[in-house]
């Protein structure tokens, strides 16, 4: 399978006050196979938006190569296989939907009667066909939002990059586009795109990768990212016969709990049951991804866990 | 072209649907038409204060109008994240900026021939003349507003929009400063009279657009100046639309 997005040593530094300057990726190695969708996740000012900025050809990376589809991100004849919606779908608010819709066509090089057919038929698909006559201005944030989906796709792009699509919408509206995400995922379309939740990708994407600070921290299937589970800390119930376990903390009457990092269990188990307690229960202290992706987050920021 | 030409519309639509747009155009209007209220004062040269007071105005609102649509026409896009959508997709940063050059340029040009044909009716229910030379002249004020707006959008690209707006009013200040006036101007100068020479020598002379002069005393104006004239400010509007390109497409957005 060929790649949709490739990525090598990508650094982009930007200059601050003082002459300082500060690195928004680290060398951010990442790789989308086509037909993918690719779940790109991680916290605000994790450096997703520079990442989908010098792949859409906006920002220029500092070191580093970028690819779509073989094609340096530094052509501009590489963006022609790219569908692109920024975290905020800006649009001025003077133009009609399909006015615009047209124009972008046009630009983008289809057919006046093809361009005409294909937004109002992709106008219907994101449910704003009764108001392509309404000037973007009287648009909802969510409307916008599907607008800039249909204007994404007007070209028939191989990739959608879709910078936080549902950022700052109303949850009617997030579930609108991520349905909207869903039903294009099967029309064989390789869908990039970024979150700080996981929890929004979990029902859509095959891949994710998490970023932090510049750096891919997991890349790799939802399963593999499940499997991760193993570095989430255990939580050991007992019951002392004597004395307490050091670092335990009281929960009741003689009962004590304390967090135990897998690789540390067996020996954790053995000290207590060597001391005379009764374990009481041992269960994993985060399930859910979204539990997975900030443990791996704060481990990444030196967060503490025993 | 047909991108070319699409980028254009658009500019042009949102520019036209923009009330202030209808506003400022009719003000001009308004102030240029109280040229009328000169007519007393020309006794036994009627029209020559109207036409030379009547064209000062006209080249006023044209620098002030071209300057503050260049200024501000891609850092207001950028600052509302609009251009995002255009230069994500296979258009180059350099017919982005050409289309935005040609529709400030379209405004400004549009703008100088109403205001040009009202002086021209100003004119003849005055003098019960018709200048024609009016119109020439007015798109001479326009070829000169067309080497600042390009200028201009060099210079929005590096500078904030007031920055550009202050810079390029003073260098159109100095452009048109004539030799004999510069070295009056610096006389107890030294240093300043060497550095204004030489950044006159590189930067267009303003005064070969303004045929004001000659429209006022009636004096023939050669096809071969204006020919020239329109040459040498088309090699200015080229050059500056080069370096807004150049400067635009290393430009992290």
């Amino acid at each position: 399978m060929s790649s949709a997005i490739n990525t090598e040593a990508l650094t982009k530094t930007y200059r601050a006050k003082k002459g300082k300057t500060v690195a928004a990726l680290h060398p951010l190695t990442l790789e989308v196979k086509a037909g993918e969708t690719f779940g790109f996740i991680g916290p605000n000012g994790a450096g997703k938006t520079t990442a989908i900025k010098i792949l859409t050809g906006l920002l220029f990376p500092t070191s580093g190569k970028a690819f779509l589809f073989d094609k340096s991100v530094l052509l501009a004849s590489a963006r022609k296989t790219i569908g692109y919606l920024s975290e905020v779908a800006a649009y001025s608010p003077l133009f009609e939907a399909l006015e615009l819709l047209n124009a972008f066509g046009t630009i983008q090089g289809i057919p006046r009667n093809i361009c005409a057919q294909k937004s109002e038929e992709l106008l219907k698909l994101v449910g704003l066909f009764e108001r392509r006559k309404s000037r973007l201005g009287e648009f909802s944030k969510g409307m916008l939002q599907r607008f800039g989906i249909a204007q994404a796709l007007l070209h028939e792009p191989r990739l959608l990059i879709l910078d936080e699509p549902t950022s700052g919408l109303d949850p009617i509206a997030q579930r609108e586009v991520l349905n909207l995400l869903h039903d294009l995922k099967g029309h064989g379309i390789t869908i990039f795109f970024s979150s700080h939740r996981l929890t929004e990708v979990e029902g859509l994407c095959d891949h994710v990768g998490i970023v932090n600070r510049g750096n891919i921290i997991f890349q790799g299937t939802l399963t593999q990212l499940e499997a991760q589970k193993s570095l989430v800390p255990f939580l050991v119930r007992f019951k002392p016969s004597e004395k307490p376990y050091s670092l335990s903390r009281a929960l009741a009457e003689g009962l004590y709990e304390t967090t135990v990092k897998r690789e540390l269990l067996h020996q954790c188990l053995s000290d207590l049951i060597a001391l005379g307690a009764t374990v009481v229960s041992v269960s994993p202290q985060r399930s859910t991804l979204e539990e997975i992706f900030i443990h791996l987050i704060t481990r990444e920021q030196g967060g503490s866990t025993t | 072209m047909k991108i070319l030409s699409t980028l254009i519309q658009l500019s042009l639509k949102e520019y036209f649907r923009r009330k202030i747009f209808i506003v400022t155009l009719i003000m001009m209007v308004a102030v240029a038409g109280t040229g009328l209220l000169a007519n007393p004062f020309t006794v036994g040269a009627e029209g020559r204060l109207i036409r030379d007071l009547g064209l000062l105005l006209l080249q006023a609102f044209s620098l002030v109008f071209a300057l503050a649509l260049a200024a501000t026409a891609i850092q207001q896009e950028l600052e509302r994240k609009t251009i995002y959508p255009f230069l994500a997709k296979s258009l180059s940063r350099g017919q982005y900026l050409w289309a935005k050059f040609f529709a400030i340029s379209s405004l400004v040009v549009f703008n100088n021939l109403i205001l040009g044909l009202e002086l021209l009716f100003i004119i003849l229910i005055t003098s019960g003349k018709i200048h024609g030379m009016i119109l020439t002249a007015s798109l001479f004020i326009s070829l000169e507003s067309m080497v600042l707006i390009a200028l201009a959008l060099f210079l929005s690209i590096l500078v904030t929009p007031p920055v550009t707006f202050a810079a390029i009013f003073l260098l159109f200040f100095i452009g048109s400063l004539s030799h004999a006036y510069t070295m009056t101007l610096t006389a107890n100068n030294s240093m300043m009279q060497f550095f204004l020479l030489h950044f006159k020598s590189i930067i267009p002379y303003f005064d070969y657009f303004s045929i004001r002069s000659a429209v006022t005393h009636d004096s023939p104006v050669s096809a071969g100046y204006l020919f020239g004239t329109f040459l040498y400010g088309c090699a200015y509007i080229v050059l500056g639309m080069l370096l807004a390109e150049t400067s635009f497409l290393k430009k992290d957005l």
